[in-house]
């Protein structure tokens, strides 16, 4: 017992010893990193506020709030609508196969036209008083709703006819100083042909839009529609306005945009928006974020039937000195109230330092 | 229990106590009588360090000096927006030039260790990754915390890591601002 004893009593002292010497035992080394100074500087890029929905600017203008209702689309691309100094143009050539009840024919622009900010090469020109882009359509039920649903410029829809009057049809002609090119309808309404529509539709090629009312017998028995359609719903109606020697123009305004993002410095940057949060974005059925540039978009964040389709988009160029915008297309199935919480993430090209500024996007 | 058994064991126990009492007094004990050995450490070397800082993708834009043999770094050059996050996703690397697999430890130590208008930072993080917004090896720093570490982490070898600063001053920080900061890294072994 006595040996038995013994043994554990020394083999105590032994990982005792084993223990004192092993803490000592560790060889390491030690390097240091300084980071000095980290300084606080100006905020190179900054946020202002937009021509659409509510903006609310945090200090520094590196942080923003955006507010903008569903029901109200902001458009990223749309018109100003004036009125102008009555003109009518002379316009001599008919175009061959323009005569009719319900007929159309396509016709070639002499430059690309920019209709809501998309390029088109030529349009299709109804005897019912409209054009349309893309589609061919010969329409006599007329509606707003139809309108807005259409790629469609209508100085005055209606059932008419271009075939009752041996001068009644669509004519066309090309046009300089400024470049334009004027389309001129000589109608009648279908069902009584005394009541007689005449009217203009002139593409300038800056994109402006203008509508030329020449004349009109009994336009109380007509039921026009009168303005623009975008395609998803989106329109202009001007229909009231519609009288006698009358023009009105629409100026193709660049885009709606809910916030500026500023270069305050020469050196370009590149830019995106990515979302990290959200609240309530089951109601949102088409929510799409836009950069432009005025010449051309870049979707960064898109929003379908409440679910996400894009968390994030691609970089985009911000040059120096320059500013980009930032837009958006909401449509909800119900009321309440979403938040999108997003980095504006702004890289330094070539490298991988970037800044993240927080935007939330408050959608009524 | 009888009384001998009670007795047994207390001699047990005082036997042992005895045994761990002697076995102290040899390890701790001063003998008055005592002889003089020489240790010599010959030759000690001065070794390229196995572990080393070096530059990475963003250390230009971080301003990385990296000391001579890797084994110190300076960013002079970083910045950051009010209300904004700066984030340097590779300010220096840190690479492991050996054959096999090292452990270290990149550690914000002591309060002290970071100086200048340190109310005004909203945070400071230091994050290692694998590669440039890759993988994270080990915890955050989180700058400004006593003692906050990475964590023993094990990089492998003839490996390179990268090391992200995300700087995020308040809103109410001025350009005059600044602050210093001091990191550690401990390399364990040889």
């Amino acid at each position: 017992m006595r040996i038995r004893y013994m043994c554990v009593s020394i083999l105590n002292v032994m990982l005792l010893a084993i223990l004192s010497v092993s803490v000592y035992s560790s060889v390491y080394n030690t390097y240091y990193g300084q980071a000095s100074p980290i300084s606080a500087e100006t905020p190179k890029v900054i946020l202002q506020q937009g021509t659409a929905g509510t903006s609310t600017i945090y200090t520094n203008n590196t942080s923003a709030k955006v507010s903008v209702i569903a029901s109200t689309i902001e458009s990223i691309d749309s018109y100003d609508k004036e009125n102008v100094s009555y003109e009518c143009e002379t316009v001599a050539t008919l175009l061959s196969g323009s005569q009719g009840d319900d007929v159309g024919v396509w016709c070639s622009l002499p430059w690309n036209f920019s209709y809501y900010g998309e390029n088109k090469s030529s349009i299709y020109l109804c005897s019912n008083g409209f054009a349309t882009f893309d589609v061919a359509y010969n329409g006599y039920a007329n509606s707003l709703t139809a309108m807005g649903t259409r790629k469609m410029s209508a100085p005055f829809w209606d059932d008419l006819r271009t075939d009752v009057n041996s001068y009644d049809g669509i004519y066309a002609e090309n046009k300089t100083n400024p470049d334009r090119v004027v389309f001129y309808w000589r109608t009648t309404r279908y069902g009584d042909s005394s009541d007689m529509a005449n009217f203009q539709l002139v593409l300038f090629s800056n994109g402006t839009i203008q509508f030329n009312w020449v004349d009109f017998t009994n336009l109380a028995d007509f039921s026009p529609t009168s303005g623009m359609g975008k395609g998803d719903g989106t329109l202009i109606d001007i229909t009231s306005e519609i009288a006698d020697n009358k023009s009105t123009r629409f100026i193709h305004n660049a885009f709606d945009y809910v916030l500026e993002v500023v270069n305050q410095i020469s050196d370009a940057w590149k830019i995106r928006l990515r979302v990290y949060d959200q609240t309530s974005i089951g109601r949102l059925f088409n929510c799409t974020i836009f950069f432009h540039n005025g010449g051309g978009v870049s979707r960064q964040i898109s929003i379908y039937n409440g679910t996400y389709e894009q968390l994030f988009g691609n970089w985009y160029d911000l040059n120096g000195l320059s500013t980009v915008y930032i837009a958006m297309t909401v449509s909800a199935t119900a009321t309440g109230t979403s938040l999108v919480y997003a980095y504006l993430e702004v890289l330094v090209p070539g490298t991988s330092t970037y800044n993240l500024m927080v935007i939330t996007f408050e959608i009524s | 229990m009888s009384n001998d058994s009670h007795k047994q064991n207390r001699k047990k126990l005082l036997r042992t106590l005895f045994l761990l009492l002697s076995s102290l007094l040899l390890v701790t004990a001063t003998a008055s009588v005592l002889n003089v050995m020489y240790m010599q450490a010959s030759p000690i070397p001065a070794e390229a360090a196995k572990v080393q800082f070096v530059t990475a993708a963003d250390s230009t834009a971080a301003g990385a000096s990296i000391g001579t043999n890797g084994t110190y770094v300076l960013l002079n050059s970083m910045a950051g927006w009010p209300n904004s996050t700066r984030t340097y996703q590779a300010a220096v690397g840190i690479q492991n030039l050996d054959t096999v697999a090292r452990t270290v430890e990149l550690k914000f130590d002591q309060a002290g260790d970071w100086s200048g208008d340190t109310g005004n930072i909203d945070f400071i993080t230091v994050i290692v990754r694998d590669t440039a917004g890759g993988t994270q090896q080990g915890a955050t720093i989180n700058v400004g915390t006593a003692g906050s570490s990475t964590g023993a982490i094990s990089i492998p070898a003839s490996t390179t890591w990268v090391v992200e600063w995300n700087i995020r001053w308040k809103a109410g920080a001025l350009s005059t601002n600044t602050v210093s900061v001091k990191l550690t890294l401990i390399v364990t072994g040889e």
